[in-house]
């Protein structure tokens, strides 16, 4: 009996998923950038008076420094190929709202994917900042402040990551209702 | 579900098609094919009185309650 109504979509929804498909190509090549370099990354060949010669400048870095910065390169890998999961779906969210369909079955799914994409994120970040306050804090200051400062490092950003995805897998939660919902709203006649 | 939709029943008596009622009730034929089939969750008031104008008919001519 009910026509639904047709759906305008805001200029800022616009504005948004506009935004997120530049961070989304950004994203994409800095990716490819990363890929390219990958072997010297791993190898910590930035430290080897290769192609910046770090080692020179930094004279605090100690032996295992090319090792840590492997490390932190695969860490760091691991984040960004997060970050491009993250705005992937996000694309995808924002073009069901615009097309007026934000519960449809496989949204939930997709917030799921990010809540645990952050919850992914909060581990890789917390290593991130193990190994660069190992690599930076350890060598450069006293032994005691550096592990005050790295456990104060890991646990800022690991807690603050942990309840983002929680919180993200909450309105998961609250969109499977939704999607019940909408398809009773549907099945209504 | 114990409700069963007897549509195609008042359809045969009245010998009248899916595409004429829903011309005249004015849902879409989609819906109202939900409805025959059984597949419908919840009928707005509005609709079972434009079904029952159109077919004229009782609603308890056109849902009936079974025991499972």
């Amino acid at each position: 009996m009910a026509t639904p109504r047709p759906f305008f979509p805001s200029p800022l929804v616009k504005i948004f998923s506009s935004i997120l498909n530049i961070i989304w190509l950004c994203g994409l090549f800095f990716a490819g950038i990363s890929v390219v370099i990958l072997p010297v990354g791993l190898s910590g060949g930035f430290l080897r008076g290769g192609l910046f010669n770090l080692s020179a400048r930094w004279s605090f870095i100690s032996e295992k420094g090319p090792l840590l910065l492997g490390g932190i390169y695969l860490a760091s890998l691991f984040i960004w190929a997060l970050f491009l999961l993250i705005v992937f779906h996000l694309r995808l969210l924002m073009a069901s709202v615009i097309e007026g369909k934000p519960f449809s079955q496989k949204n939930p799914m997709m917030i799921r994917k990010i809540a645990y994409a952050v919850l992914a994120w909060a581990v890789a970040d917390g290593l991130f900042n193990y190994l660069k306050g190992v690599l930076i804090v350890r060598t450069a200051y006293y032994p005691g402040v550096g592990l005050d400062l790295i456990s104060e490092l890991i646990f800022k950003i690991f807690l603050e990551f942990i309840f983002l995805g929680l919180g993200i897998l909450v309105i998961a939660h609250t969109f499977d209702m939704g999607v019940r919902l909408q398809k009773d709203q549907d099945l209504t006649i | 579900m114990p409700i069963i939709v007897n549509l195609d029943l008042m359809l045969v008596k009245r010998k009248m098609s899916l595409t004429e009622l829903s011309e005249k009730v004015g849902i879409t034929l989609a819906n109202l094919s939900i409805l025959k089939q059984g597949h419908a969750r919840a009928i707005r008031f509005s609709t079972l009185e434009g079904i029952c104008k159109a077919l004229n008919c009782q609603p308890g001519d056109i849902l009936e309650f079974r025991k499972e």
